[in-house]
């Protein structure tokens, strides 16, 4: 089990090390949300009054989209460079290497998110920030960071990586956006969610199926 | 394939050289027959993690971080290969190919040449029992081909294997105690 956290953190650490010296994938997830977020933020007649609804929806769209653009960087990186490769003909289990790349991911996201909803804040004049969305981020960032390595690295070996991984990506993880959606909109709202269980049922649910079904497939596909 | 075996394989462009090392790695499974290296497959888990602890791997692409320095980059396969003296054994692949005085530079930041070696010290970190190189003398110069070839020979002599491909006449009849030709997907010893 120590071994395994090691190894983990290895192959992640070098994920950081390489995003601290080229600030790619936070950097293109936080642009790229920003500006979406600025262009409802200057187009909206008066955004203070902005509804909870409508601003959770902005928050997510743009951390979705953002998000699948960077990991299709990131993967078609791996790609480009056969480093992928490199880590496969390692001594390591695969399921950790995908682990491990979920975990880079996951850290990515969370930073981001930090940012963009900071900003959020500030252009639409409202806290977001609250017990809700602190319990939606690390679920949904779990979930996206999931699927997202798979269809990344299989998506990686296209062409057209990066509309491929939007498209199969994004259907898959709708069920996580209702879920993050309907909690950041309570967080606006300042009022109790009423099917709060509900929803962080739905979202915890879908972490553990995806990752244990992903990290099964992965293996196979991989073998393949 | 026998303990000291340094063989080379040979065959025009598109043969499928780089194909059949693809599959003894383990990075490619073969669509039909079955492939064992130390007596294990090396597409099954967990055995193949006793394969990759023993195998050393330089493919045509350099399989590098190249916004990593040298040393990084070694350091993170070490780490990964396990060996627990890392610092010390990056340096020692280091000097051995001559290529000391990059290890804090960028692999982006170096030449093809020393890219090359920069993989070729990577193969060699876990002072492999099986080498599989597929034609490591590509993009080097001469002083550096006699760098590898020392290598290569001075592991036949350690009772190691090689396996590699090459075009390079000099390189391969230096470095090769057995040829073989690979034409229509058929093997055979030269």
């Amino acid at each position: 089990m120590k071994n395994w956290l090691k190894i983990l953190l290895i192959i992640s650490g070098k994920d950081m090390l390489i995003e601290l010296k080229s600030k790619e994938i936070v950097v293109t997830i936080t642009l790229f949300s920003l500006l979406v977020v600025s262009i409802f933020a200057v187009t909206s007649s008066n955004p203070s009054n902005l509804s909870a609804e409508i601003g959770s929806g902005i928050i997510w769209a743009s951390i979705v989209f953002s998000g699948s653009i960077a990991m299709s960087k990131f993967f078609s990186h791996e790609e480009k460079n056969e480093t992928l490769n490199a880590v496969l003909l390692m001594p390591v289990p695969i399921e950790l290497i995908f682990f491990g790349k979920i975990l880079s991911l996951f850290l990515f996201l969370t930073i981001s998110e930090c940012l963009i909803i900071t900003a959020f804040s500030i252009l639409f004049n409202s806290n977001p920030l609250s017990i809700y969305i602190l319990i939606a981020i690390p679920v949904f960032n779990l979930g996206f960071s999931c699927v997202g390595t798979f269809f990344g690295i299989i998506s990686s070996k296209s062409r057209s990586n990066e509309i491929l991984l939007t498209l199969l990506l994004i259907p898959i993880i709708i069920p996580l956006i209702m879920f993050a959606t309907e909690l950041t909109r309570a967080g606006l709202e300042g009022i109790a969610s009423q099917n709060f269980n509900l929803w962080l049922s739905l979202g915890i649910l879908f972490d553990i199926v995806f990752l244990v079904v992903l990290t099964f497939l992965f293996g196979k596909i991989i073998e393949q | 394939m026998e303990h000291g075996d340094s063989i080379c394989i040979l065959g025009e462009n598109g043969s499928g050289k780089s194909t059949l090392l693809r599959i003894f790695s383990g990075l490619l499974k073969p669509d039909k027959g079955t492939v064992k290296v130390l007596d294990k497959d090396p597409y099954k888990q967990p055995e193949n993690l006793f394969i990759k602890q023993k195998m050393g791997v330089l493919m045509h692409s350099n399989m590098l971080y190249p916004q990593l320095t040298l040393k990084e980059n070694l350091s993170f396969f070490s780490k990964l290969l396990g060996i627990i003296e890392y610092k010390t054994r990056v340096n020692e692949v280091a000097d051995e190919l001559n290529i000391s005085r990059f290890l804090n530079i960028e692999i982006y930041k170096l030449s093809n040449g020393n890219q090359r070696k920069a993989s070729f010290a990577k193969s060699l970190l876990n002072d492999p029992e099986i080498l599989i190189a597929d034609e490591p003398d590509a993009n080097i110069d001469n002083d550096t081909i006699e760098t590898f070839s020392n290598i290569f020979l001075q592991r036949s002599k350690k009772s190691k294997a090689n396996l590699f491909t090459s075009h390079n006449e000099v390189f391969f009849k230096k470095c090769s105690n057995r040829k073989m030709k690979l034409n229509s997907g058929s093997l055979s010893e030269l």
